[in-house]
């Protein structure tokens, strides 16, 4: 058996990598930041700025894995919010931890079930039905599931402030489940034989049927996957603020959550992309974050810089990927 | 016999004497009663509020609700879900009903969304109360929080606590919701007045947190990072605040960087102060701004043409801190 010649990585190759150009800007935008913003290259700063993004991150996980697979999942911030808001709620009314928690993730896998049974098996469009699912979801946590939308963690559960809070190895928590979840996704994705059918799935749908990979039950685990994931996300969150206020499910977290997939190389049209390029777009974000408050400039601002940065990686994505005509479908992004 | 009948006489004449007064009591009516009666008789007034699920607008509802429909007046709660477009499409809806209320109540998401179709309410001869979230355009009345006066008084309360003369460093952080919510905007303008004349107060971030806890959160992590000597951080509500004091708790300077926050006064309030997470509240008392409603919108509805009332009924404001608490100062929602 002859050796594999070893595949020679040139300049121009990697410019093609979206990854790679995007970890190029980042570096570029790092030094910048590092010779003009005082306070910025230090080690605390760069823990509370990785800190920062890393719900971020982790959701970008989910939603990448969604988006390779050929979908979409718009749900994933109302899925946080319901669920982090109703563990808040059910911990103050007296359940304990364990049975708050087992609710919440019978409620995120319920969701993400119905998401996917109603995209693959109903063949309905992944947006139209994510976008039902979270404004119903929204309806049923305010009229059901909490008192307010403002929900505080409670002075007794001091130990679940850890999952926020703690640090290990003076790493903070969030970081180390960032870092998890996109090691787990990662290997998922690129290691595992269902990661390469998601990609298969996503490159060509009705391909990937017809040389018999099971895409339908593919298309309900990423959602499922993606919904459990938004659990995580939540209940981090809420424990690193103190609180969960279920309106973010309005707000355009959501964005960012796809700004970060889609500027990570992650392609609308599926089959393309990876954690590693969703890792390197939450440090982008990260890094102009944290650049942009310490410059003190406002929102509105740190949106207009957000929203540029999702148009130009929008349009090269398209550039890179046009829509084949063969195998794109009405409803399709 | 002659003092027996003296004693007769003079009971019947002291019997004729309280018969009288009773006849003219009796002769006496409440002239307001049957003009108060005849006003709010088949009202109706419409509650159009930003988000029928936080501590404030419950425990307005509540009230409102409670003492208006006591008088037979009728109410209804629209919920804007927190959309400002939901509500500016409430408010249209309103524009174009045959039976529009008789008097609206408003609590604005910010000073424009809403402005247009309250104008146009306004010019149709609907009676509006707003809600302590005003919008650009004036209406019969504003019952709600003095935000300039909370704004100059947390000034003030900056300046003390923080000025290098009293050996601190003069640097606080402002964390607002959106900056274009009556509440920021207003409260702006009042710390701002009180700045100009204390240079030696530093502002070293004022950043939104779009009402998010987390993000919140994250500035001022990022903010005590890039000073660590910060004095203060005010947060413009105490729902994102949260995240700010968390903040402040996990970076091991409770008590040495001072967390400042305003509310509705419930009693989460009175726990946080309690708790040491934050340090001085300045409640506006809400309970109290729903029985101000409800005294001007009976007001309204006794009014024939109230097109030039124009009436501002400022909440008195309540600091919360470790020295004045007070568990009655905080309200519990049932």
């Amino acid at each position: 058996m002859t050796p594999q010649p070893r595949k020679m990585i040139s300049l121009a190759g990697l410019l093609e990598e979206r990854w790679a150009v995007l970890a190029l800007v980042t570096a570029l935008i790092i030094v910048a930041f590092a010779m003009f913003l005082p306070g910025f290259f230090t080690v605390e700063n760069w823990v509370a700025l990785i800190r920062s993004v890393s719900v971020l991150g982790i959701l970008g996980v989910g939603a990448a894995i969604v988006i390779i697979a050929g979908g979409i999942d718009i749900c994933v911030v109302a899925i946080m919010a319901a669920t982090a808001g109703w563990f808040l709620q059910m911990t103050q009314d007296g359940a304990s931890v364990a049975l708050a928690f087992s609710l919440c993730f019978v409620l995120a896998l319920a969701i993400g079930l119905v998401n996917g049974v109603l995209v693959s098996f109903f063949e309905m469009p992944a947006l139209l039905v994510t976008i039902g699912t979270a404004m119903f979801l929204s309806g049923l946590t305010k009229l059901v599931l909490v008192k307010q939308s403002v929900v505080y963690v409670p002075e007794e559960l001091v130990d679940f402030r850890f999952i926020g809070q703690g640090y290990m190895g003076g790493i903070p928590v969030p970081v180390i489940a960032f870092v998890c979840f996109a090691v787990i996704g990662h290997i998922f994705l690129r290691k595992t034989r269902y990661g390469h059918f998601i990609y298969a799935r996503g490159d060509n749908p009705e391909t990937a049927r017809i040389i018999g990979l099971p895409t339908r039950p593919l298309v309900v685990g990423v959602f499922v996957i993606s919904a459990l994931v938004a659990l995580c996300a939540g209940i981090i969150t809420a424990s690193a603020s103190g609180g969960m206020n279920i309106n973010i499910s309005h707000g355009t977290l959501i964005f960012d959550v796809f700004l970060v997939a889609v500027i990570g190389g992650v392609s609308l049209s599926g089959g393309q992309g990876g954690i590693l390029g969703v890792a390197i777009g939450a440090l982008l974000i990260g890094v102009l974050l944290n650049g942009m408050t310490l410059m003190n400039l406002n929102n509105i601002y740190q949106d207009l810089f957000k929203a540029t940065a999702l148009l130009v990686a929008i349009v090269w994505d398209s550039l890179l990927h046009p829509v084949d005509p063969e195998t794109a479908r009405e409803g399709d992004l | 016999m002659k003092k027996l009948m003296c004693g007769m006489a003079l009971s019947l004449a002291a019997s004729i004497v309280l018969q009288a007064g009773g006849v003219a009591i009796a002769a006496q009516t409440d002239s307001y009663r049957p003009s108060f009666a005849e006003a709010v008789k088949g009202k109706k007034v419409g509650l159009v509020f930003t988000d029928m699920n936080t501590d404030l607008t419950l425990i307005w509802a509540d009230i409102i609700e409670r003492d208006l429909n006591q008088l037979g007046v009728e109410t209804e709660i629209r919920d804007a879900n927190w959309s400002p477009e939901t509500q500016v499409q409430a408010l249209e809806a309103y524009l174009s009903a045959s039976d529009k209320p008789d008097v609206l109540i408003i609590q604005n998401f910010n000073l424009t969304a809403a402005a247009s179709p309250i104008k146009r309410l306004a010019e149709s001869g609907t009676k509006m109360v707003q809600l302590n979230m005003r919008s650009r355009v004036d209406t019969n009345y504003y019952v709600g929080a003095d935000w300039v006066g909370i704004g100059e008084a947390v000034a003030n309360e900056l300046v003390a606590d923080c000025s290098p003369e009293n050996g601190k460093s003069g640097k606080v952080a402002l964390v607002q919701g959106d900056i274009t919510a009556p509440d920021s905007f207003f409260q702006m303008q009042g710390m701002q007045l009180v700045f100009d004349a204390h240079p030696e107060i530093q502002v070293v971030s004022n950043l939104g947190s779009e009402w998010d806890s987390s993000k919140a959160r994250d500035i001022t992590t990022t903010v005590l990072q890039q000073h660590p000597d910060l004095c203060a951080v005010y947060g413009l509500w105490d729902g994102h605040h949260v995240g700010s004091a968390e903040a402040i708790k996990e970076a091991g300077l409770q008590g040495k960087v001072l967390s400042y926050t305003n509310g509705a006064g419930s009693r989460k309030a009175c726990d946080s102060v309690s708790s040491g997470l934050v340090d001085k509240y300045w409640s506006y008392d809400s309970k109290r701004q729903a029985s101000d409603v409800v005294t001007a919108v009976v007001s309204l509805l006794q009014t024939e043409d109230a097109s030039d009332t124009r009436v501002a009924v400022y909440s008195p404001l309540t600091l919360i801190s470790k020295e004045t608490l007070d568990p009655a100062m905080c309200f519990d929602l049932d």
